[in-house]
């Protein structure tokens, strides 16, 4: 098949520009930067296969932000994503202080939720979304979302010594 | 709405903000690759038309050439599926002092060969090959900036040029890209970042030099036999040196059968993967960890399941001298 210069451009100018967001929520679903930039790779070309329906989708972030999730939990059903998930959740950070430590620590309780909950905490609480469009992502009921993040956010819980702050959920957007 | 953990969203956001290494992104490959599968797709489509069109009798015309385009990178390093397991295309040679060693990638999420140091940000030199002596054509980089070539020295008299943003910065801003053409005739590429040395064209140079062209199996530190039936090997990955910990390297090895998936971890002491749930034992100075996941397999079973499988391995030791290419027997 010969490249079609308009769809490539349009990929390519899109992808160019969310590259850094999508790497972002993929950081927070791997744990790892590495992790990250291969599932940020394998998402994008998946996109490019589909970029017709994602150019006529109504939300064309959120139709990459579903390629990118999905990717990512269809690699967690191979053992080799398993493998590299215990393995970054072995990863032990040297102690630091203040606030980089709490961020390295939240590093090691999300790598520790199973692959489905770490999705719906990140799509629930750092893209923002709401239970209907988070269980429109994931292709799931609003019922298992909600079970999940409830789930989820307990183990979190358990885990962290929560600490004080502002909640400022801005990230997810591009 | 963070409700019982109200600074989980800032938190994630402040994580999410973490420093990292440069982006690995190939806006170029993920088009090239989606092309293919386009392709592909569409050929199925075309295959199924055409049977059914022979099916009735009607003449369908020759397919001509799907693709006539610039030559691709191949992998450097593949799964056999003759008696060595792992086959690697091309060699190094000469490496700087930051590399401390070589590991092959192959299967279905990567298949490379590269040369690391330890640590995060330890040197990176990643080799690839161009499936024909024809020069490859620039492209764009990740970023969708203009590759840009500018030459260097020859490598042993052949012709080579980096690749960069920046005709003023061969070096591409540490992300370098050299790419030369090998003594066999097909073009290879080094692509290097990290590269913690005085002169990095030099060195780049002089690895290019070393490398050579031609299949030469990889020694593995195990072998299996005895194994039960539809037992097949899907993907390995050796690591020189490890990903984390502090050993010489460390081995996984996927494969699957009937419906189990079947994970197999081998490493010297400090770099061994302790997987949960996984049978273990030690041997010639080694551990090896089998994990089974997924349905069940008859075959497997009979054969006694992981125990089994554990039997069935032997290690070879930490001397690389003892190291088999014919892992599965």
């Amino acid at each position: 098949m010969a490249a079609d210069p308009v769809r490539d451009a349009e990929f390519t100018e899109y992808v160019t520009a969310k590259a850094l967001w999508l790497r972002k929520v993929a950081y927070l679903l791997c744990g790892d930067w590495h992790g990250a930039d291969d599932l940020v790779q394998a998402a994008i070309t998946k996109l490019y296969v589909n970029w017709h329906r994602a150019v006529r989708a109504d939300n064309i972030d959120g139709y990459a932000r579903t390629t990118l999730v999905n990717t990512f939990l269809a690699e967690q059903r191979s053992p080799w994503a398993r493998w590299v998930v215990l393995r970054g959740a072995q990863d032990t950070a040297p102690a630091r202080d203040g606030d980089v430590e709490a961020t390295l620590d939240l590093r090691t309780a999300l790598a520790a939720l199973p692959p489905g909950q770490r999705a719906t905490v990140v799509l629930r609480y750092f893209c923002d979304l709401s239970v209907a469009e988070a269980a429109q992502t994931l292709g799931c009921s609003p019922g298992n979302v909600k079970s999940q993040t409830a789930r989820g956010i307990d183990t979190l819980r358990r885990m962290l010594q929560t600490r004080h702050a502002v909640s400022s959920p801005e990230g997810c957007e591009p | 709405m963070t409700g019982d953990i109200p600074t989980l969203a800032a938190r994630l956001e402040e994580l999410s903000r973490a420093p990292g290494p440069p982006m690995r992104l190939n806006i170029t490959a993920a088009r090239e690759v989606g092309r293919r599968r386009l392709r592909r797709r569409r050929f199925t489509v075309a295959g199924a038309s055409a049977a059914v069109a022979l099916a009735l009798g009607l003449a369908v015309p020759s397919i001509g050439p799907f693709f006539t385009g610039p030559p691709m990178t191949m992998s450097t390093v593949a799964l056999s599926t003759g008696p060595d397991l792992l086959v690697a295309h091309a060699s190094f040679g000469w490496l700087p002092s930051g590399v401390d060693g070589v590991g092959y990638q192959a299967g279905a999420h990567s298949k490379q060969m590269l040369a690391r140091g330890a640590g995060d940000l330890g040197t990176r030199i990643i080799l690839s090959l161009y499936a024909s002596s024809a020069e490859p054509v620039l492209k764009s980089f990740a970023d969708g900036g203009d590759e840009i070539a500018v030459p260097a020295p020859p490598v042993d008299g052949r012709p080579a040029y980096w690749i960069t943003h920046d005709a003023d910065d061969p070096l591409n801003g540490g992300d370098t890209y050299l790419r030369w053409r090998t003594a066999q005739g097909p073009w290879a590429e080094l692509h290097a970042y990290y590269l913690n040395v005085d002169d990095p064209q030099d060195v780049l140079l002089r690895v290019a030099a070393g490398v050579t062209i031609g299949d030469r199996a990889v020694p593995l530190p195990l072998r299996l036999s005895g194994l039960p039936s539809g037992f097949r090997v899907d993907e390995v990955q050796f690591w020189r040196p490890p990903l984390r910990g502090t050993g010489a390297w460390e081995l996984q090895m996927f494969a699957s059968v009937g419906g189990s998936r079947v994970t197999f971890a081998v490493g010297p002491p400090g770099s061994a993967p302790k997987l949960p749930k996984s049978k273990c034992e030690k041997a010639e100075g080694l551990t090896l960890c089998v994990l089974v996941e997924g349905g069940t397999s008859a075959s497997l079973d009979a054969i006694g399941g992981p125990l089994g499988l554990l039997d069935r391995v032997t290690l070879l030791g930490r001397d690389e001298r003892a190291w088999t290419t014919r892992v599965v027997e």
